[in-house]
């Protein structure tokens, strides 16, 4: 019922959108241009569904963005040294599981607080990427790969079908298999998970390991999209560029930071609906700034409706009154 | 002896971090000879300044159960809105830029405390806001600091920054009598503790956690004037690595995430750790970025450490 709230509300913003765009900015809903859209989400989306999968156990992961970046770098040396196609891609894999794992053991089996650990994680993997790098543009994605990416069938990129073939499998996965379900029930109560029986640090390291997995894939797409993963050294940390969406777009998609609520398909129209607007925006006129305030404001709003909407609606008045 | 032995383990086990800080500047001082020279520590304290505003801002809320990312944000919106205000005024610019600190405070305490909005979320929202307020008002790094107005706050003699080191520890001071000798402080930690018995006792909590919020964002703000003294110019992407710092600082200093236990002595020796480890990397003459890799790894280990203990203490 809740969920199902969001779902209307996010295709109504859609439709909302794409009306206003066919009004102002008819080459918005061109085939091109929804298409390039779509492939350049493909590799936000793949990183959203993995944090919705972690705020789903009741985790944040700060590490996504680095994790995908410096998988992209490391990548792309080891296509361009080897000369091999399956090698690289294969170690891309298990480096990016064994990333997610070790988060999801920090988390479960030594209980860091989730933030604590996956920012140790982003500073580690910054400092590893920076020091092998020097801070310069490094390795290159082999041309079966870029041929792939830029692959299209029907005029539908294949990236975006992998994209989206791999929600709907994490979907049916979330909620149809009993690792899934287990899933809703550590974040809503890991303590009454674990009274049950539930291992609930195997269900963190799958969650994690998981989103390690997608960030994997993330990367490859992300190398053969810009040939050589470029750094942006904003001293922070690599990678923020990514994290901060794929932040923003679960909680667009309903999910709670508390754990236990939310759902794939959510993230899956909220990543669309985060790229239309920030694409819409673009094409009004708004710069970077515009659409950070944006950003900030919808957030914000849908923050505070979430809020009001839980039981809250008649105490609205009470917010301003009462102590 | 016995009693005396056993105050000694309490304080060891009390401020661990600063004791981790000696064992650290010894460390850096057998393989950097020069490392613990008077004037070296005094340039790692003139330099850590900014962070440990941002620090012990981010310790306050931390106590609280919040999370403030506006940290960083906040240090670039002081250093964005002091470039262009202070043509006009350069004490009108100052308290603009302290308004605007304590609004910022005050609504990301209300999102929080009174609408029970995650404060992760909030903050996030509230930082993609103030982000953009800044690129808006000045989109490229610029503008003009007044020189007498950062020569005041810096106050070098003779190569040493007097005024920053009296800020450090005046920050200090501040921080720990706040926190640990006044009223205020006893409620931020009853808040942080156990919010539910707090209002049994009939604490305001709401009003004390936006009260932590806006102390934060003002010593923030503080944070803020300092950089905009540093670096002389408006920038408003400076303040971003300080929010990661910060989050590492407090971490690293013991406080933890689910409020009420931290020392804010110990933010600041871990304040002091990481700016140690730069410092110490550009003495032996390695590549800077070898301080990531240090910074994450000592993150992970220590709150493995501390986690680890806690939860055998428990059982």
């Amino acid at each position: 019922m809740k969920i199902q709230t969001i779902y209307l509300t996010s295709i109504g913003a859609i439709v909302t959108l794409l009306i206003i765009s066919a009004l102002f900015a008819p080459q918005f809903l061109t085939v091109g241009h929804q298409s390039s859209l779509l492939k350049t989400l493909s590799v936000y989306g793949l990183l959203a569904l993995g944090q919705t999968l972690i705020i789903l156990v009741g985790g944040v992961d700060l590490s996504i963005g680095a994790d995908m970046l410096t998988l992209a770098v490391f990548g792309g040396e080891l296509f361009l040294h080897t000369g091999e196609l399956l090698l690289p891609i294969i170690i891309v894999f298990v480096l990016g599981a064994l990333i997610g794992f070790i988060n999801g053991v920090g988390v479960g089996r030594f209980r860091v607080p989730p933030i604590v650990m996956t920012l140790g994680m982003m500073t580690l993997l910054t400092g590893f990427v920076l020091v092998y790098t020097g801070g310069s543009p490094v390795g290159g994605a082999p041309p079966a790969l870029v041929d792939f990416v830029f692959e299209e069938v029907i005029n539908v990129p294949v990236i975006v079908i992998i994209w989206i073939v791999l929600a709907m499998l994490l979907w049916f996965f979330s909620r149809r298999t009993t690792v899934g379900r287990k899933f809703y029930a550590v974040g809503s109560n890991p303590r009454a998970s674990y009274i049950l029986g539930i291992e609930t640090w195997k269900i963190y390291s799958i969650a994690y390991t998981l989103a390690g997995v997608l960030a994997a894939i993330a990367s490859l797409i992300y190398l053969g999209r810009v040939l050589t993963p470029a750094l942006s050294i904003a001293p922070a940390g690599i990678g923020t560029e990514f994290l901060l969406p794929s932040l923003v777009i679960p909680v667009l998609g309903g999910c709670s930071f508390k754990g236990g609520e939310g759902s794939i398909i959510g993230a899956l129209i909220a990543t669309y609906l985060y790229g239309m607007l920030r694409s819409f925006l673009l094409v009004m006129g708004f710069g970077e700034a515009g659409i950070l305030i944006f950003t900030g404001a919808i957030l914000l709003a849908v923050l505070i409706f979430q809020q009001i909407r839980g039981g809250r609606l008649l105490q609205f008045r009470k917010l301003f009154t009462s102590k | 002896m016995s009693e005396k032995l056993h105050n000694i383990k309490i304080l060891l086990s009390e401020f661990y971090v600063v004791f981790l800080l000696v064992i650290a500047w010894l460390f850096f001082g057998i393989f950097a000879p020069g490392f613990l020279s008077f004037r070296n520590i005094l340039g790692i304290i003139t330099f850590s300044v900014i962070l440990l505003a941002a620090s012990l801002a981010q310790n306050v809320v931390i106590l609280v159960r919040g999370f403030d990312l506006t940290v960083g944000s906040i240090i670039s919106l002081v250093t964005c809105v002091l470039s262009v205000l202070m043509v006009y005024s350069v004490i009108g610019s100052i308290i603009v830029a302290i308004l605007l600190g304590g609004l910022i405070g005050f609504v990301n305490g209300f999102c929080t405390a009174r609408l029970k909005i995650d404060p992760f979320l909030a903050t996030l929202s509230m930082m993609f806001l103030i982000d953009g307020i800044n690129l808006t008002i000045r989109p490229s790094p610029g503008g003009w600091i007044d020189k007498t107005f950062a020569d005041a706050l810096l106050l070098n003699i003779q190569g040493f920054g007097v005024g920053s080191i009296i800020a450090f520890l005046a920050l200090t001071i501040f921080c720990v009598v706040l926190l640990e000798e006044r009223h205020f402080g006893r409620l931020i930690y009853a808040v942080g503790g156990a919010e539910d018995r707090a209002i049994l006792r009939g604490i305001n909590t709401q009003k004390v956690k936006m009260l932590a919020y806006v102390v934060s964002c003002l010593l923030c703000t503080f944070g803020g004037l300092y950089m905009a003294a540093f670096v002389q110019i408006g920038d408003s992407k400076i303040g971003l690595p300080i929010l990661f710092a910060s989050v590492t600082a407090v971490l690293l200093g013991g406080t933890s995430v689910s409020g009420g236990t931290g020392r804010s002595l110990n933010t600041v020796a871990a304040t002091l750790i990481i700016s140690s480890i730069t410092n110490f990397l550009f003495y032996i003459r390695v590549i800077e970025w070898w301080k990531y890799v240090f910074n994450g790894a000592l993150l992970i280990l220590a709150a493995s450490a501390y986690y680890w203990i806690e939860r055998r203490r428990e059982r």
